[in-house]
């Protein structure tokens, strides 16, 4: 639960440098990186919210639970939206990244996990793209990005893991590993912020 | 070779007039590599936007940067280390 909020208020700075960028340069990449950074902080403090809800809920109004679910939907949808905003801040193109999730959104798997699988192919896709930067640029941040990206795959593919096979212990894992790659994204913001 | 985009070209001006303090159009010229009836309608420009400002010294034109300047210098270049981290051109 404090991972969640301490998450989205890591990834907050990150969302107004992309905005700063995009009111300097107009460059549309950067508006896309903001509403993917927004929308991924608010998915965290939503889910955050909906844990705290849960956690109320035992002693209190049963309504309550209810509200924890809608939390944990939107943080889950908010999520997905973000990395397939991110995806096509890198793809500069929008056409091939829909046609490729909308199908699976048709599926009539449950949400959490048809959603936990389009974030794991979303963010296969960011994290190749940034270690492809990485790798023609040599530049120290991108490495930051990708493996930033490269630990909420991580994250994605443990938390998938632990749905099918009901394992508390991977699902916490898999939320370490998410605060782990938030917290890159931190030290990123850090030098954005440090440049003078 | 990659043009400069309008942005790139506005920050190199300022760039160079912050790096002199106060410069004269004959350092910018060669500072921000442009020609000269171009960059009189950038100086121009960045004057009427308030991000340089012309003082006259022995007939001679100076431009200094303003607050405004030094501002979008700053900003611009946390913007250039965020498009480096995710490998966009500005």
């Amino acid at each position: 639960m404090a991972l969640d909020y301490l998450g989205s208020l890591m990834l907050f700075p990150l969302s107004y440098y992309s905005y700063k960028a995009y009111r300097v340069t107009r460059i549309q990449v950067f508006s896309y990186l903001f509403l993917g950074f927004t929308l991924l902080a608010s998915g965290t403090f939503s889910h955050g919210l909906a844990l705290t809800l849960l956690a109320l809920s035992r002693h209190a109004r049963p309504s309550l639970e209810y509200l924890a679910l809608i939390s944990t939907t939107i943080s889950m949808i908010a999520e997905t939206l973000a990395y397939l905003l991110i995806a096509l801040g890198y793809a500069n193109v929008s056409r091939v990244v829909t046609a490729a999730v909308l199908p699976l959104l048709r599926r009539s798997l449950p949400l959490s996990i048809t959603l936990d699988f389009i974030d794991t192919l979303l963010l296969t896709y960011i994290a190749f793209s940034a270690f492809t930067i990485y790798s023609s640029k040599r530049e120290r941040t991108s490495l930051v990005i990708a493996l930033s990206f490269t630990l909420l795959l991580a994250a994605h593919i443990l938390q998938l893991a632990s749905m099918l096979l009901l394992s508390k212990l991977l699902l916490t894992i898999s939320r370490l590993s998410y605060f782990s790659g938030l917290a890159v994204l931190l030290y990123l913001t850090a030098e954005v912020g440090r440049a003078r | 070779m990659r043009r400069r985009s309008r942005l790139k070209i506005i920050i190199d001006i300022l760039e160079v007039v912050e790096s002199e303090g106060s410069a004269r159009i004959t350092k910018i010229l060669y500072g921000a590599n442009m020609a000269y009836d171009r960059l009189v309608k950038y100086l121009e420009e960045l004057e009427r936007s308030g991000l340089i400002e012309v003082r006259k010294r022995c007939g001679v034109n100076f431009y200094q940067l303003t607050d405004k300047g030094r501002k979008l210098l700053h900003e611009y270049r946390r913007v250039e280390r965020l498009a480096r981290a995710f490998g966009i051109e500005i």
